[in-house]
Order: C-alpha cells, then sequence, then structure tokens
C-alpha cells in the first residue's frame, strides 16, 4: 500500500505537481489518469523515490519514502516510461541484473525469471540479445525486470505506449493477476481503455491537482455521462491534451 | 554480493560484447602506443646509423686548392664530388646537406703557417644534415690538429704541450639508454590510460542515459553511489588492462625491433612496477572521467567533452618532454606531472624511492577520491537521471 499525502513539486515558477494526496491500496488496481503534462510523471517519480517533494508524505508499506529510500524502493517495482534495456544483454541477463540489484542470487532468481518468463510470454526471446526487440518484446522485459524482486507494490507509467492489441491484452492479464494475488498496483496512464478494463478505482490529476477520485462508475456519474472518456473530459473541464 | 561488485560484474560484460568499443580501447588504446613508439625509435636508429655509416658525397667549391686534406677526406668516408652552381641554393633545397667551400687563399695561408680558412654550408635545423656536419667538421679537425702536430715535431717540441687539459667523458646512465628517446614513452602510456578511461566512461554513465536506462535503474533499492562506484571500478579495471597490454606491447616491441646501439631495453621486470605505480592514476582518470561524462546527454557528446580533457590533462606530459626536470619535493604530489617523470625513470632502469611511491600515489588518489565523491553526488541528482 502507497499513501501519498499533499504532494508538492514546483520546476522554477511551474507547479507540476500543487498539493497532491491519493492511496494505492494492496489488492486494488488504482488508475492515475491525467492529460500530457498534468504531472503524473512527477507525482510518480516522487512515489519511487527518485524526486524530491517541495513538501509532503510518502508512505510505502508504512516506511516514508524519502527518509528511507532503500527500504522504500525495495516494496516497489517500478516500470518508468523510460524503458531502455541492455541491448547486448538478453532479456534474461537483463531480468537478472536487476534482481541482482534487488538481493536475489542463484537458483531463487533462476526459477523466479523463469515463472515471469512464462507469466508474460516471453520464452521465446529470453536468451536473445535485447538489440532489436520490438515494443511488446521491451515492455515485457522491462515489467519482469521491476518485478522480478516479487514487491508487494506495482508502479506502471504509461506502460501502454507502443504495443500493439496482444501485448496490451497480456500485460492486462497479467496486472489482473498481481492484484488477486494481492499487490497494490499503481497505472499512469492517459488511455480510457486501459482504465476501463482495469481499474477499480480512478485518480483524475489535471495541472497538478486532483480533479476527482473514485471508481470508474462513480466517476460517470459524478460527470452524468455513460462512458469514462466524456466523463474524463468533463471532470479536467477542456480537452486539451487527450488527443496527444 | 555488494551491489557495486553486481554492477561491476554487469558492466564488464556488457563492455566485452561491445566489439566496437573494445576495438577502440585495445586498438587505439593498448596497440597505437608501441606500435607508434617502435615505428619511430626505429626510424631514428635507422636515421642515426645510417648518416653515421654512409659514405657522405659532399661537394667542394675550390677542390684544386687542398688536395691533401680532400685525400684524407676520402680516407674518412667523404667522398669528394664536383662543385655545384649555386651552393646556398642547394643546401636550402636540400639537394646536398652540406658544401664544403675552400678560399683561394688557402694554399698561402697553409704555406704562411696562418690558419687556412674553410666555410662548411649546411642547415642546422635538421637533425639528418647535423650527423653529416659533424662527420665533416670531425674530420677536418682530425686532419687540422695532425698537420699541427706535425709542425710542432718540426720545431722540436712536443706536440702534448697544447693539450693542456684531457676531458673525460663518462656516461652514467643505466644501461646506457637513451633518455632523449625515452622521452615520449610516458606520454604514449598515459595517453593510453586516457584513452581507455574516456571511451569507457563515455559508454558507462552518458550511454546508460541516452538508452534510457538510468531511471529504471536507479529506481532499485541500492544507494545511487554503488553505481557509480561499480562503474568506476569497472573503469579502472579496463583502463589498467589497457595498460599493462600496452607494457607488454614496449617489451615484445623492444625485443623484436632491433633498435641497434640505442641501447633501449625494456625490463620485463618494470611491467609490475608501472602497473602497480599507474593504477592510483587510472583511478583519477577514471573518476574524472566519470565526473565530466556525467554531464553529457549522449555518448557523443561524452566523447567529446572528454576528448578535451585528455588534451588538458597531457599538457603536463608534453611539457616534461621538452623540459626533461627533475620533479621532487611537493612537486611529487602533482598527478600526470610526477608520473611522467617517474615513469621515465622506471624505465631507465632507476629504482623508486619510498616518497616517489607515496607521493604521487597520494596525490593521485587524493584527487580521484575528490572526482569520485562529486560524481556519486551527481548521481544523486535529478538532472542527472531524468
Amino acid at each position: 500500500m502507497i499513501i501519498a499525502q499533499e504532494l508538492k513539486k514546483h520546476f522554477g515558477t511551474v507547479k507540476a505537481v500543487d498539493g497532491v494526496s491519493f492511496e494505492i491500496a494492496d489488492g486494488r488496481i488504482t488508475g492515475l489518469l491525467g492529460p500530457n503534462g498534468s504531472g503524473k510523471t512527477t507525482t510518480l517519480r516522487m512515489l519511487y523515490a527518485l524526486l524530491q517533494p517541495d513538501s509532503g508524505k510518502i508512505l510505502v508499506d508504512g516506511v516514508d519514502a524519502w527518509q528511507r529510500p532503500l527500504q522504500a524502493k525495495a516494496a516497489m517495482g517500478v516500470v518508468p516510461d523510460a524503458r531502455g534495456l541492455y541491448p547486448r544483454l538478453t532479456a534474461r541477463e537483463n531480468i537478472a541484473y536487476f534482481g541482482e540489484l534487488q538481493g536475489m542470487a542463484g537458483a531463487a532468481l533462476s526459477r523466479r525469471i523463469d515463472e515471469l518468463a512464462e507469466e508474460l510470454e516471453m520464452q521465446d526471446f529470453l536468451h536473445r540479445p535485447c538489440q532489436g526487440f520490438s515494443q511488446g518484446q521491451r515492455a515485457k522485459v522491462a515489467i519482469a525486470r521491476a518485478f522480478v524482486g516479487n514487491p508487494q507494490n506495482l508502479l506502471l507509467d504509461e506502460p501502454g505506449n507502443g504495443l500493439d492489441v496482444m501485448s496490451i491484452r497480456a500485460l492486462r492479464r497479467y496486472l489482473l493477476r498481481q492484484k488477486e494475488q494481492g499487490k497494490a498496483v499503481l497505472l499512469s496512464t492517459h488511455i480510457m481503455q486501459e482504465v476501463a478494463a482495469l481499474c477499480d478505482e480512478v485518480v483524475v490529476i489535471a495541472n497538478g491537482v486532483i480533479k476527482a477520485v473514485g471508481a470508474p462508475e462513480a466517476l460517470m456519474a459524478m460527470a452524468g455521462k455513460d462512458n469514462i472518456e466524456d466523463a474524463f473530459v468533463d471532470l479536467i473541464g477542456t480537452e486539451e491534451g487527450i488527443m496527444a | 554480493m555488494k551491489a557495486w561488485l553486481v554492477v561491476l560484474r554487469k558492466e564488464l560484460k556488457d563492455l566485452f560484447r561491445d566489439r566496437r568499443t573494445m576495438v577502440n580501447i585495445l586498438v587505439l588504446g593498448a596497440l597505437l602506443g608501441p606500435l607508434l613508439a617502435m615505428g619511430v625509435l626505429l626510424l631514428a636508429v635507422k636515421m642515426v646509423t645510417d648518416e653515421a655509416q654512409k659514405t657522405i658525397e659532399l661537394p667542394v667549391q675550390g677542390a684544386a686548392y687542398a688536395p691533401q686534406l680532400l685525400d684524407y677526406l676520402r680516407s674518412s668516408k667523404i667522398r669528394v664530388v664536383a662543385a655545384v652552381e649555386n651552393p646556398e641554393a642547394a643546401v636550402r633545397a636540400q639537394e646536398v646537406d652540406a658544401v664544403l667551400v675552400i678560399d683561394e687563399g688557402f694554399p698561402q695561408q697553409l704555406r704562411e703557417g696562418r690558419p687556412a680558412q674553410l666555410t662548411l654550408m649546411s642547415d642546422h635545423s635538421r637533425t639528418k644534415t647535423n650527423i653529416v656536419k659533424r662527420r665533416i667538421e670531425a674530420a677536418i679537425n682530425r686532419y687540422s690538429a695532425a698537420v699541427g702536430n706535425l709542425r710542432l715535431s718540426l720545431r722540436g717540441v712536443d706536440p702534448s704541450i697544447t693539450q693542456v687539459m684531457v676531458l673525460h667523458d663518462r656516461d652514467l646512465s643505466r644501461k646506457g639508454s637513451d633518455a632523449q628517446m625515452l622521452a615520449f614513452l610516458p606520454y604514449l602510456l598515459i595517453i593510453g590510460i586516457m584513452q581507455a578511461a574516456m571511451v569507457v566512461a563515455a559508454d558507462l554513465t552518458a550511454g546508460e542515459r541516452e538508452r534510457q536506462s538510468l531511471e529504471p535503474l536507479m529506481a532499485n533499492p541500492v544507494a545511487p553511489e554503488q553505481f557509480m562506484a561499480g562503474k568506476l571500478a569497472t573503469n579502472v579495471l579496463i583502463s589498467l588492462a589497457v595498460l599493462a597490454l600496452s607494457l607488454a606491447g614496449f617489451a615484445v616491441g623492444t625485443r623484436v625491433v632491433d633498435l641497434g646501439a640505442t641501447g633501449i631495453s625494456f625490463s620485463l621486470a618494470s611491467i609490475p612496477v608501472l602497473l602497480l605505480f599507474l593504477s592510483p592514476l587510472a583511478f583519477l582518470f577514471a573518476a574524472l572521467m566519470s565526473f565530466v561524462g556525467a554531464f553529457a546527454r549522449t555518448v557523443k557528446e561524452a566523447q567529446t567533452y572528454l576528448g578535451l580533457l585528455v588534451l588538458a590533462a597531457l599538457t603536463p606530459s608534453m611539457i616534461q618532454m621538452v623540459l626533461q626536470s627533475k620533479v621532487q619535493g611537493l612537486e611529487l604530489l602533482l598527478p600526470v606531472w610526477s608520473h611522467n617523470y617517474l615513469i621515465n625513470e622506471v624505465l631507465r632502469g632507476e629504482h623508486l624511492g619510498p616518497g616517489q611511491w607515496l607521493l604521487p600515489s597520494a596525490g593521485a588518489l587524493l584527487a580521484g577520491g575528490l572526482f569520485a565523491l562529486l560524481a556519486g553526488r551527481l548521481y544523486r541528482k535529478p538532472n542527472f537521471i531524468f
């Protein structure tokens, strides 16, 4: 479980995040929904302790993320927007590297990689160097290496970017299984279908502030619309950025 | 396993699979130095021996005025050839190395026992003609002395009376090694380490940013300094491997290539000494390169910065190559400056004293530690990660 309290972050005169509070509960998929430039990525970077908030607090399973970053990071698996792999290493080696950095080793690590490879359907390319991987293959490796340590909290920034339908469906199945296992999942996205298909709760963010929080159905009811896209436009009060 | 060791192992594996980078490091760093050095040495040696042994062709103006002198020159492997039209122009155009001009008054001056006048024209700025010039001068001086001694003997004077002093020349350099020729070896060794450090640093920091793998990497539960330390260790190891290879290259080179009478020898025992002695320097370069390289967003950008850095860091070596001055006292604390001097001492077969070991190492480790610290702090900056 991750709790964000009154997070604020500015860059120069721009208030990127201006007092954001929400909760990512265990056994649920929470969507962080917002147009481009709304502060999603900045919020996420504060959550996984790479960016210090100007004020506010983040608790990851009760641990203050900025006071004890290593302990907090150990409880999180992060798939940032930047998903660079090491092209000369194989998919397996890429995953194993992160596994070792997360304190795993030997047979346990090897078993865990096999497990992930099966779950994410990546046996075909597990032993190939990542050079020339498709977007879908790259995304799978990025997800596998982030979650190799089997953390309680999973954070994904725009995971559907550039993926084909098959890859997106595989990703959804994977995230739903994680939810069933009681993981807390945060999905930052601007894609409505993803939200409708996956999220139990949606945090709508725009211009660095939270516009609405609730289940997709509740948001639609709140906005008086019958689909999540219209509800979203209504909630953030503009169409700006959605088409991007 | 400690995180920095995990990083080190991964980076080594990654680098060794990158054929282009490895070729860059090995060819430019390790082999170019010895090859270049051997090539230059071989040329220099060949030129010196050639010019010292070959028969000099010497155009003489006014050959008719000094037949005995010219006979004597012929016995010193100097062949007198026909006079040239315009001696000055011929020397300047390098058509001939030197021209000897004998005055019209030469026979009369010789007869009257006055100093007889000769002029030797040559271009002093050319190494090759200098050797020729010295040989001609020596031959003429020998002839002059011989005739002078005969004159004294005829007058019943012991010729040795003109020899007021005798200066003995004793060469104290070990194994007779030619320091002049060795002066550029430290330069090549240092440039080799720097080249390696530069290529590795560019790949390890800027490369990580360029591939967009830094953010996910830093999201791992590992202190940022551990990443820096692992990458730094990779760089130091590769630099030392390059250094070992270039030293081996020099050792093989000086054995395979016939360096003739220069007496340059490269003792195998100096390889471990130099490796150990230069380790702190490799650390300094790696730390400096990691720090500066961390400012670049792409590998290309990093290589531009670091290339300039290589030039700057080589300046002390270049100055030393010219000055060849002794480095002592607190000056020994200056990295590169002291290393350059002491590499030469080791190559000449001298033993390094405790101060010569400690001070340069302390200087390099201190400066390297400072840059490593700065680089480590950089790894915590959001600007660096994103």
